[in-house]
Parts: structure tokens; sequence; C-alpha cells
């Protein structure tokens, strides 16, 4: 998917630890750890308001999109 | 999230009617298997008697008839329960609640088909005036009503198939 989760960088810049996060949201660890790994099939709008709220910052500071780039074979997650 | 919490309240719901239900469905059986063993033997409970009746009238084969739809409906009835119990324990659409479901309707579909086909295959033919075998087939609406029903629980099978498929995705996105 072109689609990248930043997330992990987000969380050095502002210095919160990923259980931290989790907690503070309402989401499990092991969901915010497939998150952030990218391995996860969506993200609902609640949960990117909460993640941006806490971290304050933007939906776009956490999602990137880089297109494929032709004759590369996208990863499958 | 407000919506998991929403899913998991929603989920102990679902659990605690299943497991009522499943109570209940054992404890109607349960006085149902009762009476026919009862009434099937000619014994009395306390001073009433329970009296078998079947409208194959008073044939030996009405008793095997009967035992038969006891039998089958008793198969069904343990994979319902199962299937409730399943639901119960937290597990809604998993392949195993389906799988038991799937038995429940296939047993029951049994049931009807037998209790349908059965009077007509097991009544004796009757010597007419002219002196030739009539075999009286009898269509009761009852038993037509029944397969149809048991088989809508197969479209209800595929549908719980499908929530399945629905709640593994929904379970991808957090």
């Amino acid at each position: 998917m072109p689609i990248i989760v930043r997330l992990d960088v987000m969380l050095a810049l502002r210095k919160v630890r990923s259980k931290e996060l989790a907690s503070d949201i309402g989401i499990t660890e092991a969901n915010l750890s497939l998150l952030k790994s990218g391995k996860v099939k969506g993200i609902r709008f609640a949960t990117l308001e909460a993640i941006c709220e806490r971290l304050e910052c933007q939906p776009g500071d956490l999602l990137e999109y880089q297109p494929a780039q032709a004759g590369t074979e996208p990863p499958r997650s | 999230m407000s919506t998991n919490a929403e899913n998991d309240s929603s989920n102990a719901a679902t659990a605690r009617t299943a497991a009522r239900l499943r109570i209940g469905i054992l404890a109607v059986f349960g006085v149902i298997l009762l009476l026919y063993v009862v009434g099937r033997l000619g014994l009395h409970i306390g001073s009433a008697g329970v009296l078998f009746r079947s409208h194959l009238g008073a044939q030996p084969s009405a008793g095997y008839l009967g035992d038969g739809i006891m039998l089958l409906l008793a198969v069904a009835i343990y994979w319902l329960t199962a299937a409730l119990k399943s639901i119960a324990n937290g597990g809604l659409f998993t392949r195993q609640t389906i799988r038991q479901f799937r038995h429940f309707a296939l047993w029951l579909l049994g049931m009807a088909l037998y209790s349908f086909i059965a009077p007509m295959l097991l009544g004796r033919p009757q010597l007419g005036k002219d002196m030739h075998h009539r075999v009286m087939i009898a269509l009761d609406l009852k038993d037509l009503l029944l397969i149809g029903i048991t088989g809508l629980l197969f479209l209800v099978t595929r549908l719980l198939e499908r929530a399945g498929e629905i709640e593994q995705e929904n379970r991808e996105i957090v």
C-alpha cells in the first residue's frame, strides 16, 4: 500500500512512548504496534483524531502517500 | 475508543441472551422429551396419564415415526445449544459457531423431511373395496412450512459467514 504511517517519527519528535499513547487514546498496544508498522487495513477517524489531539499534530504528519514506482510490486500486508 | 466499548457492551449483552436462551431451550426440550418418554411407555406422572397419539393411528409404525422425529430433534437441539454456548463464550461469528449452526440447520431439515416423508412410507397400504391396495398420502402444510423455514436457516448460516468476514475486516481497522 502506498500509504506510509509516520507515527513512530511523531512519537519520537514528541518524546511520547507507544505504551503511553495507547493508554491515552484507549487502544491496545498490540493495535498501536500494528498501526505503526502499517499492518492494518484502515484507521478510524476517531483513532486519528485522538492521536492528533494527543501528539498535537495534523493527520498529514502521521500519514504519507508514496506512489508505487513502475515495475516494482507493492508490498503485501 | 468509544466504538470498541460499545461493541464490547453489545457483545456481552448478546452473550448473556444466548446463555439464557440456551438454558430455556434445554429446559423446554427436557420437558418435551420427558413427556414423550412417559407417553411412549404408557407411564403416569402422579395421577395424570400421558397419552401418546399419532396421526398414523394405533399402528406400531406410529411409535417408530415419533421416535425418529424425537431423535433427529434431539440431535438438532444439541447442535443449537452448542452454537449458543459458543456465542455465550464470546464467539459470535467464529467458524466453530457457524459450523455448529449449520449442523443444527442440517439436522432440523432432516427432521422436517423425515416427518414429511416417513408417514407416507410407514403408512400401511389399505385394501380397498375393489381389492386393490391403496396408500394414503397426506400433505400437511405445517410440515411443508417447517421444511421452508429450515431451508431459510441455511441462508442465515451464509449471512453468519459473511458477518464473520466483516468482523475479521473490522478487526484489522484500528
